[in-house]
């Protein structure tokens, strides 16, 4: 019997998720052995700030997927791809801004893109969608009030993603085919193949019925999210009690080192963008401002877990793309920031 | 099987443009072109914002004393990254120029002068660019800010001869300056201003007939409790020189406990340093009473009266030592600014008078001299030391004994280097008692209760009175009426 390539892509992701935590564990184990501090102490700080940042998470995650649940099963994407312009200047505009209709982070926002794919929402727009939604949402737009208030940190977050989103979406709009970008499994529905000799619409579910299912997507993208979310509190509350605040200040302080230092952690931490801003409050006064928005802006489009999932859509090169002009984007505007502007 | 569906779906619906087989892996297509280029303007651009270098720089966040600031405040510089300490203190400059110690809380520079500053004066502070942050950027611009010096304030208990008492404050030769600044119902026992003038911590009465301990912010008015003193009396709260920590009494009535009554009055602290404040006794042995705390200037040491050992006790900070300096008086230490000597009073039972009277003796904490700070033979009876800012001069409450002998007590300066007595304030009708030096050493303010009238019959209308007293002109001014307990607001 041949695995399908969905269940294989589920059990190469269980197990890396299985292995980061065991690898994590050990790192975290062995640091506190070796370490001078009482590993008692170090193991009560741990816990304590990784109770710290995860009760602050969940319930962003919570609200936001059941946000994301009741889209998932009131909005169809044929209603989205309906409205969506042609041309690629307002179609990467209403790309940057259609996670305000679908209120997903990074680990939801790449399902939701193939299946805009399928509908036939232009590659550039989806692009653009998949870099900008996990920020360009309601959710993220509370969490991030909550965290920093109305201010430039916000203002920074929403504009640099909307330029660097709907910046990369234009490259992809000047050349990208789709046959160039992605997988062929992505591509088939694309290019008019496909299983369903003729796809119609899925007709708009009862009330009722309509929220049962909401409530089942949430719970099952609630649980999923979770496990990252679990994973990358623990990375967190890691980094923070073992790397001294010596090191993160020596790291932090240049207008160049601490952009690149921030998008490193980003990348690496992987925390999911609904919560995120939590996680980058800790590190104000540490690290420069530009960095901070470096944070906010490029861990939401790129991290470890979205690229997993990125291959699951388009080809290693487009990945290898996805990654390297936002970073090389936020890495301009941060360093930029750091230098010209007073935050 | 999926995978070969989709090739076949793949290659069955070619777009006229779609290759025909795959492409070899190293040419690059029109969109890794474009890539390639924006990829190369970004890295560009990148360089040459660095090239073109800073041009925020490390910026002030913050700076103060603001306007019309405390002559005990201290000038901090908040950055907005840690910096080197030689590069900012070797570029700050004040006008008119000011001798102090730096000090670093973070990013945070603390100058705290060596001397109050002047009332009336206008400081101008300036940072010269240069300063170095430890990223190696720089402060690009001169930061220059201004702030003047207001004349210190007297803050006292009123009325005195009713309830509920509050805070009043006024400032010294302006009659209608006076404001109430507590408003309880329940009544104010006392209170300690904070050494740089802003605060007011006060023992308020409670419905339990106990007192608590609360913090006034003289900026907003706003008032925090400080202690909780459910079955406690909590009161006298005396601030540390520093700020940051507070000493109060502290009796446990024990209401709970059947036949235990309320506890002997030990020496608790209020640390103002974590939020919310938090309290603890002074020692861990509950076993060491104290009352009547005081601290050194510099924060080191306290003092306060043990009455089981039957002296005052001075205990360190630095090392966790303590002194014990013998003394039967029970009242009136005074510590030395320095926290080296301490003044207190030693009594002399004069069979042929049939009474007693006090004279003041100085311990040095050093070496664990003592000496009569005057002439015991003298016909005086000294009370009350209060040290200048100076650490040279003290102010004493003198009743002279011979034929010079009034009803009332007399305020006079005891230079303790020469052992000279002058008599500022000597008015028979009057009691002088309570006072206290400005920060800046210059004048004092004095509870003075009328004992007598003009004719010399005693005043039984009489109340407490508040008055300051200038050392430079010898001007005695009195602030208010029916009132009581002063303290200077610096």
């Amino acid at each position: 019997m041949t695995e399908s390539p969905v269940g294989l892509r589920i059990f190469a992701r269980r197990t890396l998720l299985l292995a980061a935590v065991l690898i994590l564990a050990g790192l975290v184990l062995a640091a506190v052995l070796l370490s001078t501090d009482n590993p008692v102490v170090l193991l009560s700080i741990f816990s304590t700030r990784f109770l710290g940042i995860f009760i602050e998470a969940v319930p962003f995650l919570l609200l936001g997927t059941l946000v994301s649940g009741l889209l998932e099963v009131f909005v169809r994407p044929e209603d989205i791809a309906r409205y969506v312009p042609r041309r690629a200047l307002p179609a990467t505009l209403v790309g940057t801004l259609m996670g305000f209709a679908f209120p997903v982070c990074e680990c939801g926002v790449v399902p939701v893109v193939r299946r805009l794919f399928h509908k036939g929402l232009p590659m550039s727009v989806g692009v653009t969608f998949l870099l900008a939604a996990p920020v360009m949402n309601p959710i993220v737009l509370a969490s991030t009030i909550a965290a920093f208030g109305f201010g430039p940190v916000l203002i920074g977050r929403f504009v640099i993603t909307l330029v660097v989103a709907g910046g990369v979406g234009l490259v992809f709009a000047f050349g990208a085919r789709p046959q160039e970008i992605l997988q062929p499994q992505s591509l088939m529905p694309v290019m008019g193949g496909g299983t369903d000799v003729c796809p119609t619409p899925a007709p708009r579910p009862g009330l009722w019925s309509g929220f049962h299912q909401a409530f089942e997507h949430a719970i099952d993208e609630f649980f999923e999210m979770g496990r990252d979310l679990i994973i990358g509190s623990l990375l967190a509350a890691a980094m923070q009690t073992l790397i001294s605040q010596e090191v993160l200040l020596a790291l932090g302080r240049g207008p160049v080192v601490s952009v690149l230092v921030m998008q490193v952690l980003a990348f690496v931490l992987s925390v999911c963008s609904t919560v995120d801003a939590f996680l980058a409050l800790a590190f104000v006064g540490t690290f420069t401002g530009g960095s901070i928005l470096a944070f906010l802006t490029f861990g939401p489009m790129v991290d470890i877990k979205s690229t997993l999932m990125f291959l699951g859509v388009f080809k290693r090169k487009t990945v290898l793309y996805l990654i390297l002009l936002p970073l090389l984007m936020t890495l301009l505007i941060g360093i930029w920031t750091n230098l010209n502007v007073n935050l | 099987m999926p995978g070969s569906i989709a090739t076949d779906a793949f290659t069955m619906t070619p777009t006229p443009s779609a290759p025909q087989s795959p492409p070899p892996a190293l040419r690059l297509s029109r969109f890794d072109g474009v890539v390639a280029v924006v990829m190369a303007v970004l890295l560009v651009g990148i360089l040459l914002t660095i090239l073109m270098g800073d041009r925020v720089g490390v910026q002030v966040e913050r700076y103060g004393p603001g306007d019309n600031a405390s002559s005990t405040a201290r000038i901090t510089l908040t950055f907005n990254e840690p910096m080197d300490a030689a590069s900012v203190t070797g570029r700050l400059q004040f006008d008119p120029p000011l001798e102090g110690e730096f000090g670093w809380n973070g990013k945070t520079l603390r100058f705290t002068p060596a001397q109050p500053l002047t009332p009336g004066q206008t400081y101008a502070v300036t940072l010269r660019a240069g300063a170095q942050g430890s990223s190696g950027r720089q402060v690009l611009e001169d930061v220059t800010f201004n702030f003047r010096v207001r004349t210190p304030r007297v803050a006292y208990l009123m009325p005195a001869d009713s309830t509920p008492q509050n805070i009043w404050i006024a400032t010294p030769g302006q009659p209608d300056s006076a404001g109430q600044a507590t408003f309880s119902p329940t009544g104010i026992l006392n209170f300690d201003v904070s050494p740089d003038g802003t605060k007011i911590a006060f023992a308020e009465r409670t419905q339990f007939a106990t007192a608590s301990i609360k913090l006034l912010d003289l900026a907003n008015g706003s008032i925090e409790q400080l202690t909780n003193c459910p079955d406690s009396d909590c009161n006298t709260p005396v601030w540390r020189p520093d700020g940051t920590l507070i000493a109060y009494h502290r009796i446990d009535l024990n209401s709970d406990i059947s036949q235990v009554g309320a506890s002997p009055t030990r020496i608790w602290l209020i640390d103002l340093t974590t939020t919310p404040a938090s309290e603890r006794p002074l020692f861990s042995d509950n076993q060491i009473l104290g009352y009547s705390p005081q601290w050194s200037a510099d924060g080191s040491k306290i003092a306060l009266f043990d009455n089981n050992n039957r002296g005052i006790l001075v205990y360190s900070f630095t090392d966790g030592s303590t002194t014990l300096v013998p003394s039967r008086s029970g009242s009136d230490i005074a510590l030395s600014p320095d926290g080296t000597q301490l003044v207190f009073p030693r009594l002399i039972f004069d069979d042929a008078e049939g009474g007693a009277r006090s004279v003041l003796q100085l311990a040095d904490l050093r070496d664990g001299q003592v000496v009569d700070l005057v002439d015991p033979e003298l016909p005086v009876d000294d009370t009350q030391p209060v040290w200048n800012p100076d650490g040279r001069h003290l102010a004493i409450s003198r009743r002279y004994t011979d034929s010079r002998a009034t009803r009332t007590r007399q305020l006079s300066v005891l230079d303790v280097q020469t052992g000279e007595v002058e008599d500022i304030i000597s008015d028979p009708r009057y009691s002088n008692g309570f006072f206290s030096w400005s920060p800046q050493g210059e004048q004092l303010v004095v509870q003075r209760f009328p004992e007598l009238t003009e004719s010399g019959d005693y005043n039984s209308s009489g109340r407490p009175e508040i008055w300051t007293y200038n050392l430079r002109d010898s001007s005695l001014i009195q602030i208010e009426q029916n009132a009581y307990l002063p303290r200077w607001v610096p």
